[in-house]
């Protein structure tokens, strides 16, 4: 048996549905509006969650610059990633991956997630 | 308790809930040191069919600093795994578990153990067997060789063992959580005049038929100290804090599709234990959650906490008449300089004749062992203040009587280390809740674990 890691923990691969069920999506607005805030989860480059984090590549403004960005670790991308919506008003956004996890501001990104879940809604 | 349950947070998450750590020279190996954490408080031994077990999420450590700065500077870490050998039954076992690797045995964990020193992460050894839970006579019918047969020896010297044992922290909580009743002594108790006791009474294991998951390692003293001058007990370099963490990954999400938690981020720290009753009985409730997030060397936020105990206030109150002279020290708030060598710097040299764990002027929540001081051969289970110097606070053993010493501690029995004209009142070199460690049905082992055979789901409660 192997050595297990921290980063083996974090390299467990999560086979995520195409599209979150509307229990799903009804239980993530009313966290968010309860608590201004947003947890999201998607498998890295497997597409999932698509109506949430890849919106129609037309209705993206541009990305803002990040304000800070720290390194991921090169295994992270392989398991699970959230995202935590921090703080909705200034585009404020953690992402978690792995054993990492990086602070984001994307005010435009912010807001088209949360018109589509409106919208997903 | 020593730190069951102590927070609000913690108390929903029992995997990741430290209850004890303990820290000493270890009798039989006195050129090692033993250091245990305990989880998972109060563990019913019948909790079937889904016996307890440590948390695979749950990053565990045990902490050693070794130059006086309340920062770690060797670290071991405990990371679970559990395997399930037969997804279609419900049972724990099949059949009788004779050996570690029984195939009756369905569900089992195994553990790596690394050692984090100097920003260098070393894997000690991985696929470590832990035993079952002490089930009953058919199912593990020779418990107390089945568990020594998960101790396991590493290359370097080292000892670990991972698993179910006794709980041998013995306290009488349903007295103590009862507004500060202390049975032997509940007639002299104010009752808030209800009139409830008229004479005292013996003291209650409320422990006595628990059981903990222990993570326990062995390790040569040399493994332990650095460069600093050492193996004198007048050198500082002899002494070691010590204490325990337990630590999730930030971000956890339930992913109802899949019937599973989703787990990405770092690694942040939920638990925290050192010196017992630290955070139970000198953090206040709005501070405890906290606490528990914090390293030792920022406790000097709590400094106050314990320099004016809350407790020390209560005494007198509860039993009017009983602590006079703690009374007006209280009233005169004087700061227990006492209270904080024991708990956040160890006691200097010069205190206690032929005794010293200083490490420094950082305040910290930490045990402090001098390993210079070999084991007692005639050990006192109320350690420096039974004169003997090899148990609490000099780390402490699992059969210390850290209850006692501590409620006599802040009841004022050791102001006069700080402060000669002080006299203690007569009660509190006598308070006690009437424990020892005789009130631990299992004992204690006198070889590595040390912590006693686990209570048995079959015979516990008994009939």
């Amino acid at each position: 048996m192997p050595p297990q890691t921290q980063a083996d923990q974090a390299s467990e691969p999560v086979t995520a549905p195409e599209r979150p069920s509307p229990m799903s999506r009804r239980s993530l607005l009313r966290g968010a509006a309860g608590a201004g805030a947003v947890g999201l989860a998607a498998a890295a480059g497997a597409g999932a969650v698509v109506a949430v984090t890849h919106p129609p590549a037309e209705t993206v403004p541009p990305a803002a610059k990040p304000v800070a960005m720290a390194a991921v670790p090169h295994n992270a991308m392989a398991g699970p990633l959230v995202v935590y919506l921090a703080d909705t008003t200034n585009g404020e956004m953690d992402v978690f991956a792995g054993p990492g996890q990086i602070r984001l501001r994307n005010p435009a990104l912010v807001g088209q997630l949360l018109r589509n879940l409106q919208m997903a809604h | 308790m020593s730190s069951h349950r102590e927070a609000p947070e913690i108390t929903k998450d029992p995997v990741a809930d430290s209850t004890d750590v303990y820290a000493f020279v270890s009798p039989d190996r006195p050129d090692t040191v033993t250091l245990i954490a305990n989880y998972i408080p109060l563990e019913g031994p019948a909790g079937g069919p889904n016996f307890y077990a440590f948390g695979d999420e749950v990053l565990y450590e045990i902490h050693v600093d070794n130059n006086a700065d309340a920062r770690a500077d060797i670290t071991y870490q405990f990371r679970f795994q559990t395997m399930l050998a037969n997804p279609d039954t419900f049972l724990y076992n099949t059949g009788p578990i004779l050996s570690l690797d029984s195939p009756n045995w369905n569900r089992r964990q195994t553990y790596s153990l690394t050692r984090v020193t100097g920003g260098r992460s070393d894997v000690l050894a991985w696929g470590l067997t832990t035993p079952p839970c002490n089930i009953g006579p058919l199912s593990t019918p020779h418990y107390a060789g089945l568990a020594q047969a998960a101790v396991h020896k590493l290359p370097g010297g080292i000892t670990v063992f991972a698993g179910q044992r006794a709980e041998g922290f013995y306290v009488d909580l349903g007295a103590v959580f009862d507004l500060g009743d202390l049975r032997p002594f509940e007639n002299l108790h104010a009752q808030y005049g209800l009139n409830v006791f008229a004479s005292g009474a013996p003291g209650v294991n409320a422990t006595a038929q628990l059981n903990v998951h222990t993570i326990a390692i062995q390790v040569p003293v040399s493994q332990l100290l650095w460069g600093s001058p050492h193996g004198k007990v007048t050198d500082q370099g002899s002494v070691i804090g010590v204490w325990t963490s337990a630590s999730r990954q930030k971000a956890s999400l339930w992913d109802a599709d899949l019937g599973r938690s989703v787990l990405a981020g770092p690694f942040r720290q939920v638990s925290r234990l050192a010196n017992p009753l630290f955070n139970e009985v000198l953090v206040p409730l709005g501070q405890k959650d906290l606490w528990n997030t914090l390293p030792p060397h920022e406790d000097k936020r709590f400094a106050d906490r314990v320099a004016h105990p809350e407790l020390a206030a209560l005494l007198p109150a509860l039993y009017p008449g009983v602590f006079p002279n703690l009374a007006t020290l209280v009233k005169a708030g004087t700061p227990r300089a006492d209270l904080e060598a024991i708990l956040l710097t160890g006691i200097p040299s010069g205190i206690v004749t032929g005794f010293q764990n200083f490490t420094g002027p950082v305040q910290a929540d930490m045990l402090r062992l001098n390993t210079a001081i070999p084991p007692s051969v005639n050990p006192s289970q109320l350690g420096v203040l039974g004169g003997d110097l090899a148990g609490f606070p000099n780390g402490r053993r699992v059969f210390d009587d850290v209850v006692s010493i501590e409620l006599r501690a802040i009841a004022g029995v050791t102001v006069p280390l700080v402060d000669k004209t002080f006299t203690p009142d007569a009660a509190a070199g006598q308070v006690t809740d009437g424990l020892t460690a005789s009130s631990v049905p299992a004992g204690f082992l006198t070889w590595f674990p040390y912590l006693g055979v686990p209570y048995s789901g079959f015979d516990t409660p008994k009939s």
